[in-house]
């Protein structure tokens, strides 16, 4: 191994000349010698004028040893050192000069970095845009539905059905598992504490109104931010990618009209019947654990639950959920048809989306609970 | 007494001073050059120099950051957006990967621009379509998506549903680019077609050499390092009469000696 390993020599024919010989293997694996150290050994040399190079008893050699020596010539030459490239083989020349055949390009690498204050200003500036942006998305989707609603129909029935179908039958597994699961562990939560005060049948009361209120529609907006939201952004995303949205444009029609509509409609419509499901789902949970923890009836349980659940208490959860399917929708629209030109963008926008849309909902939830607060409702 | 005033013929595409930039940093900057009526016009450059920039600028993607694209003495930008929209209704664009909509088969991708613009009825609409789909050599494919269907015949199906409402300007986006030879002398005998046919103008981002020298009646050459327009003229006379290396490197493939800087 050693013997066939890369060696470095220097032979000095005159005083001004130096000629670097090398010989043995030199791939990029064979753990290559640095050009800044075989720069430093030159200085051993004083009166140097030029390098040339020996390269004849060169066993094996790649890339490893091309960029080294283009290392070695820049910082040669940077010691104002003159190069010779006479002595390499055909091979090796013929290649390093398709490297140097077109120059470095200037200005390419990436801007200084800004002050902390600069930055903060360009975040800013960035996000204020964004807001504009979002806003113009907004009004775009407005118009397009006022055209709607008098009638002009431009997108496909065939997309608003296949949407319908894959945000309300698709989802009902989901959405089965997760709000069963919601009620039983509400349940769980009451039963601990209302047992305690001998009100177990209360549990029913919790169930009831903390599904249909809260729970349901928190929950499904999520359970649709992952599931269509983020689908959204990455379909609408991968067609920019594809320029299927510039073809679009290029033939006047509207990707709001035409892709982003169907989308919203689907998802507003179908939201608030999967809420409905939630809860019924959720209360049934519910049913399970006060039957087997503490032995309520099932019939007692619906009792207690139709007597204290409200149609406003449905209707709040509903309304919210519209609220929120919408906010999902928007923030997935606007995330895929503003997503970049790459593979890596079409990831990113459907992160974007999820993100957006969960601090949309709990936003938007939030600001419900205020409203209902005063309201008193 | 009555003077009949012979109008002086402008020609119907004129870019006049287009700058265009990209987040800030200028791509091309006074860009002049017009099209006549059924002329075929070539954009050449460098990779990179801002062609198909350029194209996204004429067929309304692209705001220009200065000058204006004129269409039969229209501005195009800075004349309103209905304006804008009625006249990209005559323009047909092809896409470098073909942009086809995924969800729709390939006859309903043609479909859609005559069901939006024209009156014909559905029966016309299919008979147009597969017209259109055997025009670029796809005929019995109407039913396929594009993902069922290769990277090249999805180029040739974009260029169907590109030429789906006769338009009056097509612009074709490296139409050439990764098809076999055959597939790409077909393309060029296409696009002279549909020029001696239907006399529509084309534009056409493109730097296969052969199709340059084969369907160009005039070309433009954009230099990524001027950041301009260094040519304007037809690429045989260019690479007769030209004396800038760059260009002679182009048409001729980078051959040494012709023309030294």
């Amino acid at each position: 191994m050693n013997s066939t390993r890369w060696q470095v020599d220097f032979v000095q024919p005159s005083k001004e000349l130096l000629t670097i010989s090398m010989s043995g293997h030199w791939c990029a694996a064979d753990n290559l010698p640095s050009p800044e150290l075989l720069v430093e050994k030159l200085h051993r040399f004083p009166n140097l004028k030029k390098i040339a190079y020996h390269t004849e008893n060169i066993a094996h050699w790649d890339s490893g040893l091309l960029s080294f020596i283009v290392m070695l010539n820049k910082i040669c030459r940077q010691n104002s050192l003159d190069v010779s490239t006479d002595g390499l083989s055909k091979n090796m020349q013929s290649l390093l000069t398709l490297a140097s055949a077109v120059p470095e390009r200037e200005n390419t690498k990436s801007a200084p970095t800004q002050s902390t204050l600069a930055s903060l200003g360009h975040h800013t500036k960035q996000l204020y845009f964004e807001f504009e942006k979002m806003m113009e998305f907004i009004g775009a989707i407005t118009i397009s539905l006022s055209i709607l609603c008098r009638g002009k129909v431009k997108f496909l029935g065939r997309d608003l059905f296949y949407f319908i179908q894959d945000c309300s039958v698709t989802s009902l597994p989901i959405v089965l598992i997760i709000s069963f699961l919601m009620g039983l562990i509400l349940a769980f939560i009451g039963a601990i504490q209302l047992q305690a005060f001998g009100a177990g049948i209360y549990v029913a009361n919790l169930v009831a109104i903390g599904m249909s209120r809260e729970m349901s529609p928190l929950m499904i907006a999520i359970i649709m931010t992952g599931r269509t939201g983020a689908s959204y952004a990455a379909q609408l995303g991968s067609m920019q990618v594809n320029e299927e949205i510039d073809a679009l444009k290029t033939t006047v029609i509207s990707p709001i009209d035409f892709l982003v509509l169907p989308r919203i409609i689907a998802l507003v419509l179908m939201i608030p019947l999967l809420c409905l499901y939630g809860d019924l789902v959720g209360i049934l949970g519910g049913m399970l654990i006060s039957n087997t923890f503490l032995h309520i009836s099932a019939s007692a349980y619906i009792h207690q639950t139709t007597s204290s659940i409200s149609m406003v208490d449905v209707l709040v959860g509903v309304v919210k959920s519209l609220c929120f399917g919408l906010l999902v929708a928007i923030a997935g629209c606007y995330q895929g048809l503003n997503c970049g030109r790459s593979s890596d963008a079409v990831g990113s926008a459907t992160t974007k989306a999820v993100v957006t849309g969960i601090l949309y909902v709990i936003i938007a939830d939030a600001i419900f609970e205020i409203i209902l607060n005063i309201l008193k409702i | 007494m009555t003077m009949n005033v012979m109008p002086i013929e402008q020609p119907p595409i004129q870019v006049k001073h287009l700058d265009m930039a990209y987040g800030g940093t200028i791509v091309q900057k006074d860009i002049n050059f017009s099209v006549q009526k059924s002329e075929i016009l070539v954009i050449m450059g460098d990779s990179g120099c801002g062609k198909s920039t350029l194209m996204r600028h004429m067929v309304g993607l692209k705001k220009p950051v200065a000058g204006d694209i004129f269409y039969n003495n229209e501005p195009f930008w800075s004349g309103g957006i209905t304006q804008r929209e009625n006249r990209m209704r005559h323009f047909g664009v092809m896409y470098q990967s073909g942009a086809l909509w995924s969800s729709m088969t390939l006859a309903e991708n043609i479909s859609l621009p005559l069901q939006e613009y024209t009156t014909l009825t559905a029966k016309q609409i299919k008979e147009v379509a597969a017209f259109k789909l055997s025009l670029v050599g796809l005929a019995g494919y109407e039913d396929f998506y594009p993902a069922e269907i290769s990277g090249g015949m999805c180029k040739r199906a974009g260029i169907a549903r590109a030429i789906a409402l006769d338009p009056e300007i097509i612009f074709f986006d490296e139409p050439s680019a990764g098809l076999d030879p055959i597939s790409s002398k077909r393309l060029d005998d296409l696009i002279l077609a549909l020029r001696d046919g239907l006399g529509a103008t084309i534009i056409v981002v493109t730097h296969e050499l052969a199709s340059i020298f084969t369907i160009a009646d005039n070309a433009i050459f954009l230099d990524s390092e001027r950041k301009t327009l260094i040519a304007n003229a037809p690429p045989k006379e260019l690479l007769k009469h030209s004396t800038d290396a760059k260009i002679q490197r182009f048409l001729t493939r980078g051959a040494e000696g012709v023309i030294q800087p």
